[in-house]
């Protein structure tokens, strides 16, 4: 069982949970980044949560089966058509040899999550199948899908239902972000700190699965210090450390960058907090010029908000049936 | 949130979202710092997963700090941090001695180094004793990022505090070494960069789909090897992965 390509889409990329373990490596998590619907996907075809996926942005591939599976489409709202009549998203449905995958225009975020019964199997690579392309490791061949290209699948469970809206999450207008201040938050002016929290900000066209940067929001304000040795002129840099998911830095003070799945591992620029995990997945589903705001939370409002998201997996899985 | 002040004792253990854990050695570049860094890392990762340090999925060094990577909900951030001061105490003054060594032909100025000048005007000396005063010094691995199998080499003395510079050079092919800040980097891949760019090698330090696609390891100690541009082409024919690098495994 193969999955051919017709056409790729802007970006469609082979991804599963991710790659950890190899921060020390300057390897980067990669995976999915709306997580939630990756799962949800692999559970609608009855596959293992972490299977491999194919994650589109903005625009859909065109593909064509070379045997029978079942196939879902979750995440964002990219109408898939099963031979040119439209399907549901976040429903199962079944695929015989030679029918075509493909997908309207996006009508609301900005990542879909296309999975295959039995999964996407291309080799292992560090743990993971995830694509991470700047480092062309891992998926098919290390990087995002080409025309022509085939890749094999595994063989399929059972799958099958599909997943109500209300089970769903996607970011609301403004989308709004929660964050633990940070390692560095000291550094910026009380002033200045209530305003990153007050200032609506915009998704910049710079997003993609690197990061995300925002702006229309006040540059931050710094507490005048001494740069140490080695740390760089401008008062946004460090001696370079490790950045972990979520992280958010703010070069040059001016515009916050949330460091996403494909992040390089560690910089110099200082981190101000970082983005609870949950809302990461959020984050995966802005386009360019979306409206978000950055929520304060506690260690403990982000333990619960990282609880309230097991069981909101939990509940698919128990709609599902999949436990 | 309780966060230690900028002029706070050093180290420190603060927490850097829901997902992991920073130790915080120095916040200068400080070699002393960074074997300390490497040594409580490798500390950690012997006991990663286990007693105290349940939760714990990954310690990752970089110059100065150790990242914890954690699974938020098993882990015990009290008992964790406990523990890390421990360590700590232990590993006080302690380094790892280097366990391997590599030596890098390298092709310094010309068309791989085209920075070379410029770095020995900062240096007040000609290109040639630059590179003679480079390839002298015993390097060490001091972290690995960036880009996969990057390694931050160092550290250089006090007259190699050569700010980066004030643009971006738009590429630096794949295995160029690069100059700043008192420390060489080997780029794994063309990478646009703002350090100087005064040499080339031949060694590919990070290569996709092999059973070790990294190089190096952060505590590798590394020489340089001044070679002519022919004598460099010679061989990275004879040895394409390597461009003739040896790795010596210390006793």
């Amino acid at each position: 069982m193969a999955v051919k390509v017709i056409t790729p889409g802007l970006s469609t990329t082979v991804q599963d949970l991710g790659r950890p373990g190899f921060y020390h490596l300057g390897i980067p998590l990669s995976g999915g980044m709306d997580r939630f619907a990756l799962r949800a996907a692999n559970m609608l075809v009855g596959n293992e949560e972490g299977a491999a996926v194919l994650e589109a942005v903005f625009l859909g591939p065109e593909l064509e089966f070379t045997a029978p599976a079942t196939v879902a489409i979750t995440g964002g709202d990219l109408p898939p058509k099963l031979n040119g009549a439209e399907r549901e998203s976040w429903s199962a449905f079944e695929v015989r040899a030679g029918d075509r995958l493909s997908f309207g225009f996006l009508k609301a975020g900005a990542r879909a999550y296309i999975a295959v019964s039995g999964g996407i199997d291309v080799p292992v690579t560090l743990g993971s199948r995830s694509t991470y392309t700047l480092g062309a490791l891992g998926g098919h061949q290390g990087r995002a899908l080409a025309a022509g290209d085939e890749l094999p699948v595994g063989q399929g469970g059972k799958g099958g239902g599909s997943v109500p809206a209300t089970l769903r999450r996607m970011p609301g207008n403004p989308a709004e972000l929660r964050m633990l201040p940070g390692l560095y938050w000291h550094r910026i002016t009380g002033e200045s700190g209530k305003r990153f929290f007050a200032d609506t900000w915009k998704v910049a066209p710079e997003a993609d699965r690197i990061g995300y940067r925002f702006r229309g929001g006040t540059a931050l304000d710094f507490v005048p210090r001494e740069q140490p040795f080695g740390a760089g002129s401008n008062p946004s840099n460090i001696v370079d450390a490790c950045y972990p998911y979520g992280s958010i830095q703010v070069p040059g003070g001016t515009e916050p960058i949330v460091l996403h799945r494909d992040a390089v591992s560690g910089g110099g620029y200082m981190m101000v907090g970082c983005v609870i995990s949950a809302d990461m997945d959020l984050i995966g589903q802005l386009q360019p010029h979306s409206p978000a705001r950055f929520v304060e939370v506690t260690m403990d409002q982000a333990l619960a908000a990282r609880a309230d998201r097991q069981a909101a997996i939990q509940r698919v899985r128990d709609h599902l049936g999949r436990n | 949130m309780a966060l230690a002040g900028e002029t706070g004792d050093l180290p420190r253990v603060v927490p850097m979202g829901l997902g992991g854990i920073l130790v915080q050695l120095s916040d200068r570049l400080d070699d002393a710092a960074n074997r300390r860094a490497l040594a409580l890392a490798a500390r950690i990762e012997a006991e990663v997963g286990t007693g105290a340090l349940a939760g714990v999925e990954e310690a990752a060094p970089s110059l100065g700090s150790v990242f914890l990577r954690l699974d938020p909900l098993r882990a015990d951030r009290v008992a964790i941090t406990g523990r890390i001061a421990e360590l700590l105490k232990d590993a006080a003054g302690q380094g790892t001695a280097p366990s391997r060594r590599w030596t890098i032909p390298v092709a310094f100025g010309g068309a791989g180094g085209p920075d070379l000048d410029a770095v020995a005007a900062e240096l007040g000396c000609s290109a040639q004793a630059a590179v003679e005063d480079l390839t002298a010094q015993d390097l060490r691995v001091m972290a690995i990022g960036f880009a996969p199998g990057l390694p931050y080499m160092g550290i250089l003395p006090d007259r190699w505090d050569i700010p980066r510079k004030a643009g971006l050079t738009p590429n630096v092919p794949a295995a160029g070494i690069v100059v700043a800040v008192r420390q060489v980097i080997l780029f794994p891949a063309d990478t646009p960069t703002g350090w100087w760019h005064v040499g080339q090698s031949g060694l590919r330090a990070f290569r996709p789909g092999a059973a070790d696609p990294f190089a190096f390891r952060a505590g590798d100690s590394v020489r340089l090897r001044a070679v002519g541009p022919d004598e460099l082409q010679a061989l990275r024919e004879a040895d394409p992965e390597g461009g003739g690098a040896r790795l010596e495994v210390l006793p």
